[in-house]
């Protein structure tokens, strides 16, 4: 079990930018879009097999080619004298079946992540998720941002379209980030390295589709676009939105009449926050019946021929 | 990219057998259509007078929260090593782990390649087809080196695979002897899908036949032979009862493709008669 480095770089006080697959895939999206536009490039890896089974192999004339294994990979680039590492892994680990990383695997790999980053004189990390949240889709999803201090905090209200945790509901800026893009920052934290997590505000009933939520992405790379002082496009992630927003609305409109009145009220919500007990009830009441027929929908139609060899 | 460290106290070693250069055989419990791999990993341990030499621990690998049973018999995981020295053999039958596939394969070529010096990985797998059981068998081949194509192509009934998707744990296994510089070759001989569930003597004959080529086994395939008679025989009486049965393999046989029910209703009938 280890990591691979394929080029040994010497780094000036790096920022780590990482991210896992998620809600709405937020913060792959915008990780990915970031790190594509900034050309960062690879320079290691985290070795697979001790954390993810392989999902594909390649065996062509009977030669067995290739072994795919979701990656966890290591990019860097120096912007304008400021160094930047990226770590995307297209896969949370996942050794009890559960869809993100929990226990000893996850924090094997956060470990892993941090100690290469910190070999190369790291101190602060980002990561990034969805913030789930009673918000229209169609209104423009806010940052909310979780830190390891106070300091970090007061940093990150300097950015536009970002609010804390604490500022967007009822529970005093308490809560759970689930996963590795949680587990790092509190892995962060215990080394003493600074640590926030971006997250794109995703409506609540989107929160259980399949599909990614580009439009938060967005919100959480112009963020980033701040952080780093440095100017980026977004015709990748709005032309994603507009695709998004084709199958979005066309759900939106097979809402009973009753859901989308009062669905549409969110719209003149100035601060709309975390989904409380009462609408987390009432989604589940009104949608889930209908969000499972999708899900099945989407699960139906396998191809018969995919035996494993 | 070599070899880890052994953790010698993944196995319960019963006897460190005397192989040089020799082969390992692999067959899986789990998935084992027309009773290929089981058949032929207990026909080699009989005919060759295989004996134990160790187990892995199936603690690590192996979800311990029941029981499994088969026939109102209560299962265990099983993981073990067998040997023949006079045959210069190691075979290992197990089932497949359901977890930490990675260090249970890699226990796997520890035991096969530092203990018993093994240099050569074989596994015993099927794959069901489309053709009946009057037909000869196939055997599918993937391998983990260019070289061992031109090797292969010396046998009989022997056809390269092509494949791209799901691997199976034989693939995998051959994946890791290959960053271990061991060479590998899985055997997928076809099987006709309606003998999926039952055992497949044709195939699993076809097999055994290229194990005693090449590995110079003295494994006697007159038994098999008549275990392939019988099945023709009964088959053949099902033909005569059953006109629909008769039709599809009928059908079968002249290439044509069955649908969905056909198949299923195939498959059902024939799963009944024999048993």
């Amino acid at each position: 079990m280890g990591v691979i480095l394929h080029k040994n770089l010497r780094l000036e006080s790096p920022q780590l930018i990482c991210s896992w697959p998620g809600i709405g895939n937020i913060g792959t999206l915008a990780v990915s879009t970031l790190r594509t536009q900034l050309d960062a490039q690879s320079f290691g890896e985290i070795e697979p097999w001790d954390f993810f089974e392989p999902r594909k192999v390649v065996v062509k004339d009977g030669l067995l080619e290739e072994l795919v294994f979701p990656a966890s990979t290591f990019y860097h680039r120096n912007l304008g004298g400021q160094d930047l590492i990226f770590f995307t892994g297209e896969e949370q680990p996942h050794g009890d079946g559960r869809l993100y990383a929990s226990g000893e695997v996850a924090l094997k790999m956060a470990d892993m992540v941090l100690d290469t980053a910190e070999q190369h004189g790291c101190r602060r990390v980002y990561t990034s998720g969805a913030c789930v949240s009673a918000v229209h889709h169609e209104t423009k999803p806010r940052v909310v941002a979780v830190a390891s201090s106070e300091s970090m905090l007061a940093e990150m209200k300097r950015i536009p379209n970002l609010v804390l945790m604490s500022e967007i509901g009822e529970g005093a800026g308490d809560g759970v980030i689930t996963g590795l893009n949680g587990l790092l920052l509190a892995a962060a934290k215990k080394r003493g390295i600074e640590a926030v997590c971006l997250m794109g505000e995703i409506p609540d009933w989107l929160s259980r589709t399949p599909f990614p939520y580009p439009r938060a992405a967005r919100s959480v790379m112009e963020a980033f676009a701040v952080i780093l002082g440095t100017e980026v496009s977004f015709d990748f992630l709005d032309r994603q939105t507009e695709e998004v927003d084709k199958i979005i609305n066309g759900l939106y409109q097979q809402f009973p009449p009753d859901v989308k009145e009062l669905y549409e009220q969110r719209r003149s919500l100035s601060q709309p926050g975390p989904i409380s007990r009462e609408e987390a009830d009432w989604m589940k009441e009104h949608l889930d019946d209908f969000l499972k027929s999708l899900g099945d929908e989407q699960d139906g139609g396998g191809d018969d021929d995919d035996r494993p060899v | 990219m070599g070899a880890e460290t052994m953790t010698i106290d993944r196995f319960n070693i019963y006897k460190k057998p005397l192989l040089q250069g020799g082969s390992l055989v692999v067959g899986w419990q789990s998935a084992d259509l027309g009773k290929v791999g089981m058949t032929i990993m207990d026909d080699l341990i009989e005919g060759l007078a295989c004996e134990p030499v160790a187990d892995i621990d199936p603690l690590d690998f192996f979800p311990f929260d029941g029981a499994d049973f088969r026939s109102n018999l209560v299962q265990v995981p099983e993981a073990r090593f067998w040997a023949s020295e006079e045959n210069n053999i190691l075979l290992f039958k197990s089932d497949e782990p359901s977890q930490q596939h990675y260090q249970f394969l890699t226990s796997v070529l520890d035991f096969a390649s530092e203990i018993c010096n093994i240099n050569k990985v074989y596994t015993i797998n099927a794959v069901p087809s489309m053709i009946t059981h009057m037909q000869s068998r196939k055997i599918l081949t993937v391998y983990n080196r260019e070289g061992l194509r031109d090797e292969l192509q010396e046998y009989d009934d022997v056809e390269n695979m092509e494949w791209e998707g799901p691997p199976a744990i034989s693939s995998y296994l051959l994946w890791v002897a290959r960053r271990r510089g061991l060479d590998g070759i899985s055997l997928w001989p076809e099987i006709p899908f309606y003998l999926s569930a039952l055992e497949d003597p044709g195939a699993i004959r076809t097999t055994m036949l290229f194990l005693n080529q090449r590995l110079f086994l003295p494994f006697d395939l007159e038994l098999l032979e008549s275990r392939d008679d019988e099945l023709v025989q009964k088959m053949a009486r099902l033909r005569e009862q059953n006109t629909e049965i008769n039709e599809l393999l009928d059908k079968i046989e002249n290439e044509v493709a069955l649908n969905e029910q056909e198949q299923m209703t195939l498959t059902q009938e024939v799963y009944r008669f024999m048993n």
